[in-house]
């Protein structure tokens, strides 16, 4: 099946952010679990190693980059289940990112995947990586096959050129 | 050598190969001059290194990638082949069987027809008496 961008794009007081969300039939604690154990980590996206706490710097495998690379990834916030905020150094640039969970009534959880943008420049090759990496996620927990990324681009590119930023949700 | 092909069939790996003629590089100074996101650069990488036409080796926590171009040379070989002129091995066969026949005829009339290295095929017998 072909799969859908989700990412939207929202204007906030320190610059754009790109906002990727998927909903898990899961407690907010499992999902939350996937994106920091890094034995979860490493199905989907690496795994890392170093103490992982505010202010420390962890680093992280990209075991599904070719030559799995490392990158060294800053912990801002960690709020166990809820938030974590990150900001990765390493030959791409720097990007700050977020994880925000959020348990809904029927038991489900809702994940969004912030891109704290400095510009929307390559954000055409950017949410369809992401696009992918979440639904590596995805199938991890699920089972499944694992997407593969020229399903994602550069089918998704145009879409995430065109988006336009939305007034805050909050 | 499909392999090879297939690494050449798309403008941004052959990009990638120019690049590395210079020297090794790692990952993100290859990325950086494409609008492509980190997966697409490392599908490319993968095929460069699937067809052997680059080397990966760690350099710390970073690889550098190295230019192999060894597998071009079957691939050169056969465009090389291609890029002949249609026939020209038949126009070989032809310039042999005139130069077989010049000898002959030099023969004969030089030094009789024993002391020429008389062609046997039967071709050049049709030849003869025609």
């Amino acid at each position: 099946m072909t799969p859908q961008p989700t990412g939207r794009l929202f204007r906030s007081a320190d610059g754009d952010e790109l906002i990727l969300t998927r909903t898990f039939r899961a407690p907010v604690e499992d999902v939350w679990a996937s994106v920091t154990d890094p034995e979860r980590t490493a199905r989907w996206f690496g795994p890392w190693e170093g103490q992982g706490a505010p202010g420390r710097t962890v680093r992280v495998r990209l075991a599904f980059e070719e030559g799995e690379p490392w990158s060294e990834v800053r912990i801002d916030a960690c709020e166990p289940p809820r938030r974590l905020v990150v900001t990765t150094q390493d030959d791409y640039g720097s990007w700050r990112l977020e994880i925000r969970l959020t348990g809904t009534d029927d038991g489900h959880t809702r994940l969004a995947l912030v891109h704290h943008l400095t510009g929307t420049e390559g954000l055409g090759e950017v949410g369809p990586g992401w696009e992918y990496y979440l639904d590596r996620l995805v199938t991890s927990r699920d089972g499944g096959d694992l997407p593969e990324f020229e399903a994602y681009y550069p089918a998704q590119k145009a879409y995430f050129e065109g988006l336009t930023p939305l007034p805050p949700e909050d | 050598m499909d392999d090879v092909a297939v690494a050449l069939a798309d403008p941004v790996r052959r990009e990638i190969l120019m690049m590395l003629r210079a020297r090794p590089l790692p990952v993100g100074e290859i990325a950086r001059p494409f609008p492509i996101s980190r997966p697409a650069i490392s599908r490319h990488l993968r095929v460069l290194r699937e067809s052997g036409l680059v080397r990966d080796e760690p350099v710390g926590r970073r690889r550098l990638y190295t230019l192999t171009p060894e597998p071009l040379g079957e691939l050169a070989g056969w465009i090389a082949r291609l890029s002949a002129p249609a026939g020209w091995e038949h126009h070989l066969d032809a310039l042999e069987t005139e130069v077989h026949r010049t000898r002959r005829e030099r023969a004969t009339g030089t030094a009789g027809p024993a002391a020429g290295p008389a062609p046997h095929t039967g071709h050049e017998r049709t030849e003869d008496t025609a």
